[in-house]
């Protein structure tokens, strides 16, 4: 019998698959790009409907709805969606729909911000969207950040012709559901510093953990008290983690300085995120969770870095197999089947 | 307009991916009891029986009920733990009189006869408390904890 662990990889693949049709004609029509975003929409959000739900704090939320959401006073907003489906929905139908949401908003964000003009490149997006950690570990895990970060990234894409109320607002909206998304917001503000400052600010932000700690311990001072989670180390691929994404915002920094006035905004914030992850990146959870909200903006950015790195239509049909290989990686490695609930 | 020949080959390769792709959730969603993780949610589930933490007990009942919603004997156990947890959130007085109703039967689960032990215990009943960790214990030898708390109580 053919386990449900084992279908999923193969569901991701025939979602990336869709991708590459897209890319083998070299001009394809609308029509096709049209059916391509379809297809690949409703495989991801389908996703969390199929392999959602058991995740390892499926348990934790899933009792936190139970009671009322107004005890839970920073997060109430979370569990009060929570409550609701729970009175609506059996288990775990409450939080397959929440990841299944959190996948639907980022999908939205993607169509939205590239639109008619650039399908190729929300193609792309949609892409990369299944071929980051954060799409498991957060989407379908740490749901409260997952939920919190799609929200912001949403209000990212919206604000950029229309000022900053929308980011304002769903600020205030993500901070009801998961605080620390307060961090992603303020990487937004922070991108709007000069990029010789964003430059200088990345390449001294991993010192800052160090010296941080350096300064505590001479203080006498326990950092473990100010940083959650400090003292906890089951990172995976921790470091390897910080390199990628440090080249990656390295890239994005280069990458920022042509392009569409959208796709320079969002590649100065995926720095500026990753630039504050850098600052606790000797602390192996709190960097990691902090890196989900960098992550989250890959698909909106990952397009414009691969354009500057000039990797289009032709190159894009051989990227595909190596991205494929990637995935396939990544979603049978034991941190995600574990993180999901699977044995 | 017409399709374009070199566009309706790769439309066709998407749209069967997205027809397989579905196919295969939906086979996924429609799958028979995953044993293994059915085996892990009742381990977890008698783990936090042990522990008198019912709210999580039954919810665990519940995720191996959604992967086999047959099983009679989690079903039970699964009630079991509803009961304990709507139990331990009534007041005082209405504890106490449970515990006067339930000892005139005797307890046909091992859990609720451990919860009125420990109930009995806590008001200070102890001849009940020992008698209600002996049914714990008839009904479930393996139950160290209830053997232990009763020695703890001393001989009659």
């Amino acid at each position: 019998m053919v386990s449900t662990a084992s279908l999923m990889p193969v569901y991701l693949a025939l979602c990336q698959f869709t991708a590459l049709a897209a890319f083998l004609p070299k001009n394809p029509r609308s029509g096709l790009l049209r059916d391509v975003l379809v297809a690949q929409s409703v495989l991801l959000v389908g996703f969390f409907v199929v392999w959602g739900g058991y995740s390892t704090d499926a348990w934790s939320y899933l009792s936190g709805f139970d009671g009322s959401p107004l005890v839970y006073d920073k997060e109430w907003l979370f569990y009060s969606i929570g409550y609701v489906l729970n009175k609506l929905v059996f288990d775990p139908w409450p939080l397959r729909i929440i990841s299944s949401i959190c996948v639907l908003v980022m999908v939205v964000a993607v169509l939205s911000y590239f639109g008619r003009e650039r399908r190729r490149d929300a193609i792309i997006a949609l892409f990369l969207l299944a071929m980051i950690p954060a799409f498991f570990m957060t989407f379908g895990n740490a749901v409260r950040q997952g939920l919190a970060a799609s929200i912001i990234v949403l209000a990212l894409t919206r604000s950029l012709g229309n000022g900053s109320w929308w980011l304002v607002a769903a600020a205030v909206v993500a901070w009801f559901i998961h605080q620390p998304s307060i961090l992603l917001v303020g990487a937004a503000f922070l991108a709007r510093i000069d990029r010789r400052w964003l430059a200088a600010g990345l390449l001294l932000a991993p010192v800052a953990g160090f010296v941080a700690i350096g300064a505590a311990r001479w203080a006498g001072f326990d950092l473990d008290q100010l940083v959650p989670y400090a003292e906890r180390s089951e990172g995976v691929f921790h470091w390897a983690k910080f390199a990628v994404a440090y080249a990656a915002a390295g890239l994005a920094l280069f990458a920022a300085g042509d392009g569409a006035p959208g796709d320079r905004v969002l590649l100065r914030v995926f720095v500026s995120m990753v630039m504050i992850c850098a600052c606790v990146a000797p602390f192996e959870v709190p960097f990691e969770r902090l890196l989900a909200y960098a992550e989250v903006l890959v698909p909106l950015v990952g397009p414009a870095i691969l354009a500057r790195l000039g990797v289009a239509g032709r190159s894009m049909r051989l990227l595909w197999l190596p991205g494929l290989v990637a995935g396939i990686f990544l979603w049978t490695h034991e941190s995600v089947r574990v993180t999901l609930g699977f044995p | 307009m017409p399709e374009s020949g070199s566009d309706s080959l790769p439309r066709w390769m998407a749209w069967i991916a997205f027809v397989l792709a579905l196919s295969i959730g939906v086979a996924g969603l429609a799958r028979p009891p995953d044993t293994p993780r059915f085996e892990r949610f009742l381990d977890e589930a008698r783990l936090q029986m042990n522990q008198g933490e019912f709210d999580r007990a039954r919810k665990y009942y519940r995720f191996a009920l959604t992967l086999d919603g047959s099983d009679a004997a989690t079903k039970r156990r699964y009630e079991t733990a509803a009961m304990l947890h709507r139990l331990e959130s009534m007041a005082v007085q209405r504890q106490v009189a449970w515990l006067r109703e339930a000892h005139n039967r005797t307890p046909q689960d091992p859990y609720i006869a451990l919860y009125a032990a420990e109930l009995a215990a806590r008001t200070g009943d102890v001849p009940r408390a020992r008698w209600f960790y002996s049914q714990a214990l008839a009904l479930e030898p393996g139950l160290d904890y209830a053997r232990a708390r009763r020695a703890a109580l001393g001989e009659e």
